[in-house]
Parts: structure tokens; sequence; C-alpha cells
């Protein structure tokens, strides 16, 4: 006598979650394609505020009468923001959704359903990335060609590394919004901590200006902080390779994403246990 | 009109006291979102300070011009919704179809949409506004009362843009994307000296998007004490109100309701 089964041999493997959390993705991404008109708008923002960074920087070389700031030349410092706001917006947009579905109880549905929540939300959010980090790109590097120039030292044979960062960024991005999002079990409103995490990425994480330029000591504590490692590591490796800078910002990457992903997992699971399910 | 303009400035005033007492129910959001936008103002403050302190000048202004600044911008925007909480949901709310509920009573649309909401984070705002212009030391009467007068006008400039990018909903369906992102450059020009921007872009200060009235011009108001300027300034204010009421009566008029049923509590 034989027996069928319609789950997949594999079931329960690291290979089926492989595949699961994979289809996740896909499936946000080919839903991204369908409102690409939304990422385009995002996109087009981009030109605004790349504008205005190559306005101020400009200004500040020209006041300053030097070609070279805190090691990067204009061109160089223009082309930072491209990549920086490229990780900027197009960052997984997690942390108000899970508010949302802590709030108003939505929580409770997916407990129960076959995959981990967390993990759902990172596959989930990863469908759009792309979309969104091409539009930016494509408009950001317009501008910055525009304004200062080509980038005199991109190098095509580093740029996988680059994207390595990069999507680590993205990971522990990921891990410090979904910590937040889950403060709702214990807040209301998180909003206020996204706000502030936010700003603490503009200036101790590079987005307002490469953490080089920052006074030594400010300096000294944003390179100890995780922040640096979002926005600032990633674009500093794209305008100005150092194979050592890249080894040290990849250990500390791995170490910080550990920590707040044990958090985070630490965190779910008290607030899970904290649900309440009520009929209705 | 000046009875029917006292009646509704006393509406106005009910709508906004009962925003606070509803706001004030939940004191501890009330509370964490207002310290939230204060710290959030401050960061982004200590961008300015770690600059200066770098580069010390840049297009004629130094820390005490960017205090100034962000004392007018933060006070501004705090007043605009504090009272106008709705202005920057506009697009949405029209995207969604819920505006019936204000087409219904018996008040003037726009004003009564407008300020039916209070945004918590603005309190965080008018502290911020005061704070900062301690900061300027400039005590002298005629500088405060220049200063509060700007604020004021800034503000019913922020609260009139916001409202009308919203409006755009009216006319693509859904402006949200769109509407969030004009009103993002209104912040960020704002928020950086006016000098930076030359040629065409500072004609766009000026008119499309007014950042030049909501940062640049008044600080140069209280720092020369121009009442020529401070008369633009109301002249700017004046105009966006007056857009405003034309884009929002014509957009009116493309509105179509949805079948969600909303809640107005």
């Amino acid at each position: 006598m034989t027996t069928t089964t319609l789950a997949a041999p594999d079931r329960g493997t690291w290979r089926a979650g492989l595949r699961k959390y994979g289809a996740i993705t896909r499936a946000n991404l080919q839903n991204s394609l369908a409102y690409a008109w939304e990422a385009f708008g995002q996109g087009i923002f981009v030109i605004l505020f790349i504008f205005v960074f190559a306005q101020l920087w400009r200004a500040t070389f020209d006041a300053q009468n030097a070609t070279i700031i805190g090691g990067l030349t204009l061109t160089q410092t223009t082309w930072y923001f491209v990549w920086a706001e490229l990780v900027q917006l197009s960052k997984i947009q997690v942390s108000n959704t899970i508010q949302t579905e802590v709030q108003d109880g939505s929580l409770a549905y997916v407990l129960g359903r076959p995959y981990n929540y967390l993990l759902y939300h990172f596959a989930s959010g990863s469908g759009g990335v792309l979309l969104r980090a091409l539009f930016v790109l494509t408009f950001g590097s317009a501008v910055a060609w525009i304004e200062a120039g080509l980038l005199h030292t991109f190098r095509l044979e580093v740029m996988p590394a680059v994207l390595l960062i990069t999507a680590l960024a993205f990971v522990l991005d990921f891990c410090i919004m979904a910590g937040i999002g889950l403060l709702a079990f214990f807040f209301e409103e998180t909003s206020a901590f996204r706000l502030i995490y936010s700003k603490i990425n503009f200036v101790l994480g590079g987005l307002l200006l490469p953490v080089d330029f920052l006074p030594d000591g400010v300096q000294t504590v944003a390179r100890v902080l995780p922040f640096n490692l979002v926005l600032y590591a990633p674009s500093k490796l794209f305008v100005a390779w150092d194979g050592q800078q890249f080894l040290t910002m990849l250990g500390l990457q791995i170490v910080w994403i550990s920590v707040f992903a044990l958090l985070l997992a630490l965190l779910y699971r008290y607030g899970a246990r904290r649900v309440a399910i009520n009929g209705g | 009109m000046l009875k029917r303009l006292r009646v509704e400035a006393g509406f106005v005033g009910k709508l906004v006291r009962l925003n606070l007492a509803s706001n004030m129910e939940y004191r501890a959001t009330f509370l964490t979102q207002a310290i939230g936008m204060f710290i959030n103002n401050g960061i982004y403050f200590v961008f300015w300070l770690l600059f200066f302190d770098r580069f010390e000048e840049i297009r004629g202004y130094q820390i005490e011009q960017i205090f100034l600044l962000f004392a007018i911008v933060a006070l501004g925007w705090g007043l605009a919704f504090t009272f106008a909480g709705n202005a920057p949901r506009l697009a949405q709310m029209v995207a969604e179809g819920r505006l019936d509920y204000y087409l219904t009573l018996p008040r003037p649309v726009l004003p009564h949409l407008l300020f039916t909401r209070m945004d918590p984070f603005t309190m965080g705002d008018l502290t911020f506004g005061v704070i900062a212009y301690l900061f300027t030391g400039r005590f002298d009467v005629i500088s405060i009362g220049l200063f509060l007068a700007c604020a004021v006008l800034v503000a019913v400039i922020c609260a009139s843009f916001y409202a009308t990018i919203g409006c755009l909903s009216f006319f693509v369906g859904n402006a949200t994307q769109w509407s969030f992102g004009l009103a993002n450059a209104l912040v960020t020009f704002s928020l950086y000296p006016l000098g930076l921007f030359q040629g065409g872009i500072r004609l766009v200060l000026f008119t499309v998007i007014p950042a030049a009235f909501v940062g640049g011009v008044p600080v140069e108001v209280v720092e020369t004490h121009s009442l020529m300027l401070l008369g633009a300034l109301a002249g700017a204010a004046a105009i966006s109100v007056l857009v405003l009421n034309v884009v929002f009566r014509i957009g009116l008029r493309r509105y179509e309701s949805g079948s969600a049923i909303h809640v107005n509590i």
C-alpha cells in the first residue's frame, strides 16, 4: 500500500523555507511592479534632495576654497548622497505596518500561519526594494552627473562588495525598524521613536553629511554606533573604495545585525505573549 | 460679513478647544509625540551646529541665522498644524471620499475640514520654535513682535500650501504620494539658507513651492526690521489663501464620494 502526500518532500528544511520566503518576495515584487508609478514618483523626489545637497556642498567647497574635504572631492561628496538616498528611500518600510497590525489586532490572525511573522515582513518588504532603488539610482545619478560630473573613482570590480554591504545595511535597518514597530505592544503610538531613529540617521548615520565631515569627537561616537553602518558605510565604499574599511564595516555589520536580530526575536516573543484574542 | 466672520472664528475656536481636549485624553501618546517631534527637530538642528562648527559661514548665513530660521519655521509649522491638522491629510481624505461628513453640515466646508483635527506632533514644534528663538539673542520688542508676526504668516502659508497640494486628489484621483513629496520639498528648501539657490530654482521657491516665504524671507524681516518685506510676506500669505480657496472650489465640483463607511468621532 502506498501513501501520497501533498506536502513537498523537503518540508520543514531550510531549503523549503528559502523557497517559501522567496515566493513571498516575488509576489511583492510583482505587486510593486503593478504600482510602479508610485515608485517612479518617489524617484522623482530624489532629484530634489540631490539638487539641494549639490548646491550646499558646492557653496561649502567654494567658501572653503578647497578641492578635498574629509578625504572626498565635491564630485565624490555629491555621488555619496546618491547612494545614501538610494538606501534611505528604498528601505523596507516595516515599522508602520507592524505598528498597525499590533494596534488593530490583525497580528493575532497571522500568528497561526505557517511562517515566521518577522521573516514574512522581511521577505515581503524586500520585494519593493529593487524597483524603488532602481528609480532612485536613475534619477539621482542624472542630477549628480549634471551637477558634479561623472564619478571618476567608480570601480565596477568592487561593486559586488559594495552591494553586499548595501544589502546588509537593509537587513540592519529592518531589524531596528521592526523593533520600533513592535514597541506598539507597549506604547500605543511609535511614530515618535521612528522619527528619532530617522533623524539620528540624518546626522550620525551620514545622510546629511558624511561621517568624515563631522568634528573628531562626534566622528568617534558615530563610528562606534550602528547607525553609520546603514547609510554611511555603503555610500562611502561606493565613492571611495578601501579594502580594509570594507572588512571592518562588514565585521561590524554582522555583529550589530546579530545583536539587533536577537533583541528583535526577544521583543517579538514577549509581545506575542501579550496578544489578547477576542471573538467578534 | 463681519458678524459672519466672528461666528466662524468662534466655531474654529471651539474646534481647537475640542481637539486639544481630545488629544489630552491620550496624554501619554500626546506627550510622547510632542517630545518626539521636539527631539526630531533638535537632531536636525544638530546637523547645522556641526556644520557651522566646521565651516563657520555659508552664503551669508552663520549659526545665528540658522537659530532664527529654525525658530520661525518650527513655530510657524507648529501653529499651522495645531489649528489646521487636517491640511496634510487632505489628499488622502479626498482620495478616499471622506468629505461627505463635512458636506452635509451647515458650516463652510474648507475651514471645518481643515480645523477639525490637531496634530499632536505640533506641540513639539511650537516649543522648539520658542526655545530656538531664545538662542538668537534678539530680545528687543520690535524683533520679538516681527518674529511672532512672521510665524503667524508662515503658518498661514504652510497650511494653505499643504491643503492646496492635497486638492490635487480632486484632479488626479490619488495624489497622496505627490502631495507628500511636494510638502517635503517645502520643508527641505525652507530649512536651507536661501542664498544657496540661484537662477530658475529661486523663482520656483518664490512661487510654486513658496519655501522662500517660509524660511529665508521671514529671517530677513526679523534681521532687517523691514516693513516692506513684512508686507510682501503678508501678501504671499493672502495669495496662498486665495489660491487654496479657488483650487478647492474648482476641485470640489469634481469630488466623488466613496462607498466605504467612515465614522467621524
